[in-house]
């Protein structure tokens, strides 16, 4: 693969990533606390929601990207991590937990979906 | 058809900037006249400019310092033409405000140079303008280092143009507004003359350079001391600004270490960074090069030791938001360069991907983490009925040429005058004049009230006209609860003054005026000594639950 189309793809992820990371710090900072279940910092519900965010934003971006899915799906579920590193309110950033991984496997799965 | 849809991009621009300055304009002038506004930083500045508007020296009585001492800010001398006019701190407002729209055009000027799409400039320049460090530093009170925002942009403008005249014009204003931008020039410059080969910003690197010395060497001797009392601010690191340099060189882990995790007085550590950061959707991070040479105006915030700095909704971001919001055009700029590798028919979804980002980012930010900081410094004013009450009180009884000793509150009513204090200042000095002491109890608040013979001995030897206490203020600043309290009592039982009037919770007390008569009107009648005290104490308790 030409190192052009690399840099594009990482771009492209990137940038997903981010929009993805942003939408699911939305969803926590905005849905009621119902969503959230004593024994995770985010309930099955949340992770759910998170999750379909991230399958319909790699489905979208799958024709942007260049290379195998499964690397690409990798990596954007990896970028949409970022949503760690936004602050839920002014002073503080939520707790990090390994089920926010989800975005991985979800990423994975929307690169396949959109494969043609 | 072009210029058309430019005019229509810059119409759109220009109404929003038009709409964020009347907003804010207002929520200012409302914080204002509701008695929101502090000494520090409203009061400061209205006396600061009100001196310069009737040509006298600005020393203010409220610092107790030469104002140019505290902060080399000549600009404010503009700022003066109107006042002398009109005093009032509309214009100290309107200045801040303007300024931070303003900023919005070079920015799109630069955007639209860059990247050639009229609609994306547009919006770059909004996410500058909604930015939440950026806004929210029009709501505590005043600062001339916000009007230096539109000028440096001005300045990377030029630099990025290759327009020396423009670059220098514009580092020249930018320059006098306070003594830290002039970092900004220098790194500015220095980024023309390294990285855009522009061989005459060597010559703003030498201004700069030269212009850090004078102001080092001159703010001193203005406030009357030998160091500016800021850099003890940096005494981990080092005792004289060249000292603080090598310091931070020669502890690289801990400074790094510091860099990121830059923890506020109640932001956790690593939060302020991705405060900054994240409204402009982490895109500055893809233009390492320009951030590299704002660097050291991050490390003056970074590196200090008041955690205040590291907040959102104070001033001191001002001086790193131009680099950000560049920084954040040239990763635009880069991202839809990278993008033009992709098909034809796909650079349309591309576009709107990054669009959809940035544009979910900036609101995202603007709502999460904006309306939090406002309500904050909306907190503390009064019903509108009660602030006007009292503000006509003390203009009925305080004539304008008295000296008048206030609450932090009460001093931006009364700050027009050339001796106007904040309580317990001049009797006893509490974040007052130029020493490192005084800038320690702004943070601290630890005063020890002195003992009541030697403040009555202070009232006496160094009076004012006018004495305002306020029995329920929202702020004790710089003095704590127990302070304060104790701080009334000396004055009330103080026999060089007497209260003149009593309305609401709020009391006057006048130099010379009738003592036993002044006890009168707050309900006290002893005639002996030794129980004045408790019944006074008694009469300030019942003063607490009176309604205006």
């Amino acid at each position: 693969m030409q190192w052009d189309k690399v840099k594009v793809t990482v771009a492209v992820l990137f940038v997903g990533g981010i929009l993805a990371g942003t939408i699911i710090a939305a969803i926590r900072s905005l849905l009621p606390r119902w969503t959230v279940l004593a024994i995770l910092p985010y309930s099955p519900p949340m992770l759910i929601l998170e999750g379909l965010v991230v399958v319909h934003i790699a489905f979208w971006l799958r024709p942007l990207t260049f290379g195998h899915w499964a690397l690409n799906g990798l990596v954007l579920g990896l970028f949409a991590q970022s949503a760690a590193f936004i602050p839920y309110d002014i002073h503080s950033l939520l707790p990090y937990h390994w089920s926010a991984l989800i975005t991985v496997p979800a990423a994975l799965i929307g690169m396949a979906l959109g494969e043609r | 058809m072009t210029s058309l849809r430019n005019h229509w991009s810059l119409l759109f621009l220009l109404l929003t900037c038009l709409m964020f300055v009347l907003y804010f304009l207002w929520l200012q002038i409302r914080r204002y006249e509701q008695l929101g506004a502090y000494a520090f930083d409203l009061g400061i500045f209205q006396q600061a400019v009100w001196l310069m508007a009737h040509m006298e020296t600005p020393f203010v009585t409220v610092r107790g310092m030469n104002i140019l001492g505290d902060h080399f800010t000549p600009i404010l001398y503009l700022v003066a033409i109107p006042y002398r006019f009109w005093a009032h701190p509309f214009w100290l407002f309107l200045s801040q405000t303007v300024a931070l729209a303003a900023g919005a055009l070079p920015l799109y000027r630069l955007a639209l140079r860059h990247i050639q799409k009229d609609w994306l400039a547009a919006i770059i320049a909004i996410g500058y303008l909604l930015h939440p460090a950026l806004f929210t530093m029009l709501l505590f009170d005043f600062h001339p280092v916000l009007l230096s925002i539109p000028f440096v942009l001005w300045a990377m403008d030029a630099a990025d143009e290759g327009r020396p005249k423009v670059f220098a014009i514009a580092a020249i204003f930018a320059l006098a507004c306070k003594e830290e931008v002039s970092l900004v020039i220098l790194m500015l410059s220095a980024y023309a003359a390294i990285v855009r080969k522009q061989k005459w910003a060597w010559w703003g690197v030498v201004g700069s350079v030269c212009w850090i010395a004078v102001v080092l060497k001159l703010m001193p001797f203005l406030a009357g001391v030998e160091h500016s009392a800021y850099l003890a601010l940096y005494s981990r690191w080092g005792e004289t600004p060249l000292g603080i340099v090598w310091g931070i060189l020669t502890r690289p882990f801990e400074a790094l270490r510091e860099l990121v995790l830059c923890q506020g007085h109640a932001t956790a550590p690593g939060v302020y960074p991705l405060l900054l950061l994240f409204p402009f959707a982490f895109f500055p991070l893809l233009a390492p090069d320009l951030l590299l040479f704002g660097l050291p105006n991050y490390a003056l915030i970074a590196l200090n030791e008041r955690v205040t700095f590291r907040e959102l909704g104070y001033q001191y971001a001002s001086t790193i938001l131009p680099w950000l919001a560049v920084a954040s055009m040239i990763g635009w700029k880069r991202l839809l360069q990278v993008g033009s590798e992709l098909p034809t028919s796909l650079q349309r979804r591309w576009h709107f991907l990054l669009t959809l980002t940035w544009c979910i980012c900036v609101a995202f930010s603007a709502y999460r983490y904006g309306p939090p900081v406002i309500q904050r410094f909306m907190s503390d004013i009064l019903p509108p009925k009660e602030a006007k009450a009292i503000v006509d009180f003390l203009n009925r009884h305080i004539p304008p040429d008295a000296s008048v000793t206030a609450p932090t509150s009460l001093v931006p009513p009364l700050a027009h005058r050339k001796r106007i204090y904040m309580f317990p200042n001049p009797f006893q000095q509490v974040a007052f004049g130029p020493s490192v002491e005084a800038l320690k109890q702004q943070i601290e608040m630890r005063v020890e009230p002195l003992p009541v013979s030697e403040f009555h001995k202070r009232m006496r030897e160094q009076p004012v006209d006018f004495v305002v206490l306020k029995a329920r203020p929202y702020s004790y600043w710089p003095l704590g609860f127990d302070a304060y309290e104790t701080l009334v009592l000396h004055v009330l039982t103080c026999p060089d003054y007497g209260i003149i009037a009593v309305q609401g919770d709020v009391v006057i007390l006048k130099h010379k005026a009738d003592f036993s008569q002044g006890l009168q009107l707050l309900g006290v009648s002893t005639k002996r000594q030794e129980q004045l005290r408790d019944e006074v104490k008694v009469a300030w308790e019942r003063l607490k639950s009176v309604r205006w």
